[in-house]
């Protein structure tokens, strides 16, 4: 007996799921925990050890380097200029190091704190090239920081693909890969569910938000709890441990 | 172009490519719900959110040789399992689909074919009703739509070694209650 689903019911639900799939590339709601940010703690560490366990991923990018590090050291506010790009320079590696207690600000890019005198490190494998190739540092005035610059290019790897057809590797300017690369909470470096971090972080319930108000109802109605997610090897299918997000 | 191409496409965002995915499947997808429903209606509204879930957690779907059917198979098993949270979660695009008793398909033909997919497996269906979803998808991936051990591993996301393990102990718990029924699970 070949049964089929009755044709007006198939019809109407084909027209809603397409209707589903077109309106998923409008939905730009709730972006407070992005992939991104996940793959940037992998990034920023001590020593500089996680920035090279994340270069042997796929999907991350290679950089090369195009000039030496130019190091910068000063107390307080300064304005850094760069110089004229090298040809083929796609952006900056730059990592920034305070050792006064305060906050500084370098550029529109990002903010470090520092507390009692303990020296802060902050690096990022690439940033855009800044728009008139200067750098601008605001700091309390006797406040000591380094700066370490140089132009690079970057080229991203593609995601590899698993023997299930999932991609993994890291999230980057394309997107993420069905399974992400994080440090599950034991330390060791792994997978997650691209769905799982997406129902975790608030993409998923960002696909039916109408409005900017709903997203700030999910966030309240999450405050405070946390969410669990197995971690895996690049397989997808043998778990080695957890992630866990606090919301 | 493969239903992996397809597949692919459709993941990223490509509508029609997501409706050349239900084309695809939809009768399959409902033929497998009406193992596990009382009714035609229950059997279109998992229909409907088997292919929601095939969406929403489109980045977590485990191909098997080029093809979502086995993996969306098992979340019509789950999805008609849980009938009542599912609706909830989507009620108001359930609603919105007609529920015709005048189609193309005559209603006794529904009823037959309800009958006739739980007729032929009817002892396995009961049995089904009381394992856990894991168990339940497991069984009507191998002993319903004929899948291998590999490939139902494969789809639900364990080894085939487990896959095979559990099948085993299960064969043991169904044929407690199966009385004519064990040539439908084994082979």
């Amino acid at each position: 007996m070949n049964t089929k689903l009755p044709d007006s019911f198939s019809d109407a639900l084909r027209a809603e799921l397409v209707e589903v799939v077109r309106n998923s590339r409008k939905r730009r709601w709730s972006r407070k925990w992005t992939i991104s940010a996940v793959v940037a703690i992998v990034t920023v560490s001590a020593a500089g050890t996680a920035t090279a366990i994340s270069n042997l991923l796929p999907g991350a990018p290679v950089i090369e380097e195009l000039s030496a590090t130019s190091t910068y050291s000063f107390a307080g506010s300064q304005t850094i200029e760069l110089g004229t790009p090298p040809d083929g320079a796609s952006g900056l590696s730059l990592s920034f190091t305070c050792h006064s207690p305060g906050r500084y600000q370098v550029s529109d890019s990002f903010s470090v704190e520092c507390s009692d005198g303990e020296p802060n490190s902050v690096s990022f494998n690439t940033v855009d090239l800044p728009p008139d190739s200067t750098l601008q540092v605001t700091a309390p005035p006797t406040a000591e920081w380094d700066l370490a610059v140089a132009f690079i290019n970057s080229t991203t790897t593609p995601w590899a693909t698993n023997a299930s057809g999932q991609t993994y590797g890291v999230s980057n300017e394309h997107g993420s890969p069905d399974l992400i690369a994080v440090i599950a909470d034991d330390g060791n470096g792994g997978y997650v569910s691209a769905s799982d971090l997406a129902d975790a972080n608030g993409e998923t319930a960002a696909e039916s938000f109408a409005s900017p108000e709903d997203a700030l109802r999910w966030q309240e109605s999450v405050r405070g709890t946390s969410v669990s997610m197995p971690v895996y090897l690049y397989d997808g299918l043998t778990q080695i441990g957890t992630f866990t997000i606090h919301r | 172009m493969t239903e992996e191409d397809r597949w692919l496409a459709a993941k990223g965002g490509d509508p029609d490519a997501f409706g050349f995915i239900f084309d695809l499947h939809r009768h399959r997808v409902y033929r497998h719900a009406l193992h596990h429903v009382a009714s035609g209606g229950d059997a279109e509204d998992a229909v409907a959110v088997a292919f929601l879930t095939l969406w929403s957690k489109r980045r977590s779907v485990r191909l098997v040789e080029g093809s979502v059917l086995p993996w969306l198979l098992a979340t019509t098993t789950h999805a008609a399992r849980n009938l009542n949270r599912s609706r909830r979660r989507y009620e108001s695009l359930l609603n919105r689909l007609p529920r015709e008793t005048v189609s193309s398909e005559d209603p006794a033909e529904i009823a037959l074919a309800h009958l006739d997919a739980t007729g032929r497996h009817a002892e396995l269906a009961r049995a089904i009703r009381s394992l856990s979803d894991a168990d339940a998808m497991l069984i009507a991936l191998i002993a319903i739509e004929g899948f291998s051990t590999e490939q139902t591993g494969a789809a639900l996301g364990i080894s085939s070694g487990a896959a095979r393990t559990r099948l085993h102990r299960l064969r043991r718990k169904l044929a407690q209650s199966l009385t004519q029924g064990t040539e439908t699970v084994s082979s």
